[in-house]
C-alpha cells in the first residue's frame, strides 16, 4: 500500500498550525470540488484533499498519523506490527468510493461522523437512492414510450453480506420529457433495512445524439441546405420534423444563415411544446456544366450587386 | 409499471438526502430551490430539486460556506452550465453552417 503524505497533498509543512491547514484545504477544495471544478481528475484530487484534511484537522488523528509518518514514509506502507486501527469516526462524504485503503488501514473502516445532517445513515436504514442516466431517442421523447431498464441494487443476503441484486423494470417515459429532466421512481432504489422504507430510483434523461437535430431545451434546430437560386427566387420544400414532413416556403432573397421557425414542432408536450428552427445554408454546386457557367456569367454581367461595397468604410 | 414523475414531500426529502427539516427550510429560504406549496408541510419538491439540494449541501460542507454564499455559488454554477451548453450548441450550429471542424 502506498503511504499517503497528507502534508504534501495539502501543500503545507509538517509543523503547519491548524489555521494554515484549514486555509490550504479551503483553497484546494475550491479548486478541485467536483461541483465547481473544470480541472481534470477533479473528483479524485478532491477526495485526496478531503481525506488529508479529515486527518490533519483533528488533533488526535493528526498525532497518530505523525507517529506513522516517522515510522516509514517512503515507498510501500505496512502498518507497524500490532497496529490497531483507531476506530475514529469519519465522513468520506457522498462521493463514490469513500477514503483510500491507506486511510482505512490507519484509522479503521470509516464510519460516519455525527456532523451536521449527514449522520442519520447509521440510525435510519432507509435504502439508498439510485441514480441512472437514461438515454432516449428524440423521437421517443414525444410519445410516452415504455422502456425496460436493468440495474443493480445493493442489498444484504441472509448472512448479512452485501450483494448486488439485478433488477429489471418497465418504465413509462412521460410524453414530452426534455434533456436533464429527472424521473423519480418511488421505492425502486436499494431496499431499506428492517422496516425502513426503500430508496428511490432516479432516471436522468439524456438524448441520444441525433444526426439531424440540435437540441436546446425544448427547441430543435436543423440546418437546411439550399441551392443559390432557391435562396434567390424562393421555393417551397418539404422539411422533415419529428412528426413527419411539413411544407415550408423559403422567401425570395433569403440570406445564408436565415432562421425560420416552424411552430410547435420541437420537443415537449401540449402547449409547452417547443419550436423547430430551420437554418438555411446556401450550398454551391461542386461543378458547373458549360451551360450553367454561361448562365452564371450572364448573371454576373447583368447584376449590379456588389457584396463588398462597404469595405473600407466606417462601421 | 412504476409510478413516474412524482413529487417529494418535505419528509421524503429529509429521508432521501439525510437532511434535517431545518436545513431544508434554510435552503428554501435562500431560494436555492422553490417547492410548490406555501407551508413546509404542504411543500412538494420536483425530483430535479433533490439533486440541487444535494449539490448545495456538498458545497456548504466541503467548502465550509454559509448558505447565502452557497446560493450565490449555485446561481453561478447554473449560469456557467447554461452558457457552456449554449456555447456548445452555437459552435455546432456554426460548424454545420460553415463546414468547419468542430473543435472540442
Amino acid at each position: 500500500m502506498e503511504f499517503k503524505d497528507y502534508y504534501e497533498i495539502l501543500g503545507v509543512d509538517a509543523d503547519a498550525d491548524g489555521k494554515a491547514i484549514k486555509a490550504a484545504y479551503r483553497r484546494l477544495a475550491r479548486k478541485y470540488h467536483p461541483d465547481v471544478s473544470a480541472e481534470e481528475n477533479a473528483e479524485h484530487q478532491f477526495k485526496e484533499v478531503s481525506e488529508a484534511y479529515e486527518v490533519l484537522k483533528d488533533k488526535d488523528k493528526r498525532a497518530e498519523y505523525d507517529m506513522l509518518r516517522q515510522h516509514g514514509e517512503a515507498g510501500a506502507f505496512e502498518p507497524p506490527p500490532g497496529w490497531q486501527p483507531g476506530g475514529f469516526e469519519s465522513d468520506p462524504g457522498d462521493f463514490q468510493g469513500g477514503f483510500s485503503d491507506f486511510f482505512e488501514q490507519v484509522f479503521g473502516q470509516s464510519g460516519h461522523s455525527s456532523g451536521q445532517g449527514y449522520s442519520r445513515r447509521q440510525f435510519v436504514h432507509r435504502g439508498e437512492d439510485i441514480e441512472l442516466v437514461m438515454a432516449i431517442f428524440l423521437e421517443d421523447s414525444l410519445k410516452g414510450e415504455s422502456q425496460t431498464i436493468s440495474y443493480e441494487v445493493p442489498s444484504f443476503d441472509a448472512q448479512g453480506h452485501l450483494v448486488r441484486q439485478k433488477r429489471t423494470l418497465k418504465v413509462k417515459i412521460p410524453a414530452g420529457v426534455i434533456e436533464g429532466e429527472r424521473i423519480r421512481l418511488k421505492g425502486q432504489g436499494a431496499p431499506g433495512i428492517g422496516d425502513a422504507p426503500d430508496g428511490d430510483l432516479y432516471l436522468q434523461i439524456k438524448f441520444a445524439p441525433h444526426p439531424m437535430y440540435l437540441v436546446e431545451g425544448s427547441s430543435l434546430t436543423v440546418t437546411v441546405p439550399v441551392a443559390p437560386w432557391e435562396a434567390a427566387l424562393g421555393c417551397k420544400m418539404q422539411v422533415p420534423t419529428l412528426d413527419g414532413a411539413v411544407s415550408v416556403t423559403v422567401p425570395a432573397n433569403s440570406q445564408n444563415g436565415k432562421r425560420m421557425r416552424v411552430k410547435g414542432k420541437g420537443l415537449g408536450k401540449g402547449d409547452q411544446r417547443g419550436d423547430l428552427y430551420l437554418v438555411l445554408r446556401i450550398v454551391m454546386p461542386g461543378s458547373a456544366s458549360e451551360k450553367e457557367q454561361a448562365l452564371w456569367r450572364q448573371l454576373s454581367e447583368e447584376s449590379t450587386f456588389s457584396p463588398r461595397e462597404n469595405w473600407g468604410k466606417t462601421g | 409499471m412504476s409510478e413516474t414523475g412524482s413529487y417529494l414531500t418535505l419528509t421524503e426529502v429529509t429521508q432521501s438526502i439525510r437532511l434535517s427539516a431545518d436545513t431544508v427550510v434554510t435552503i428554501v429560504d435562500c431560494g436555492i430551490v422553490q417547492p410548490r406549496g406555501e407551508q413546509p408541510n404542504q411543500w412538494l419538491f420536483e425530483p430535479q430539486m433533490v439533486s440541487l439540494m444535494q449539490r448545495a449541501c456538498r458545497l456548504q460542507r466541503d467548502l465550509e460556506l454559509d448558505w447565502p454564499a452557497v446560493a450565490l455559488a449555485m446561481d453561478l454554477i447554473e449560469d456557467l452550465q447554461r452558457l457552456r451548453n449554449e456555447n456548445q450548441r452555437l459552435r455546432r450550429q456554426l460548424a454545420a453552417l460553415m463546414e468547419l471542424e468542430t473543435g472540442g
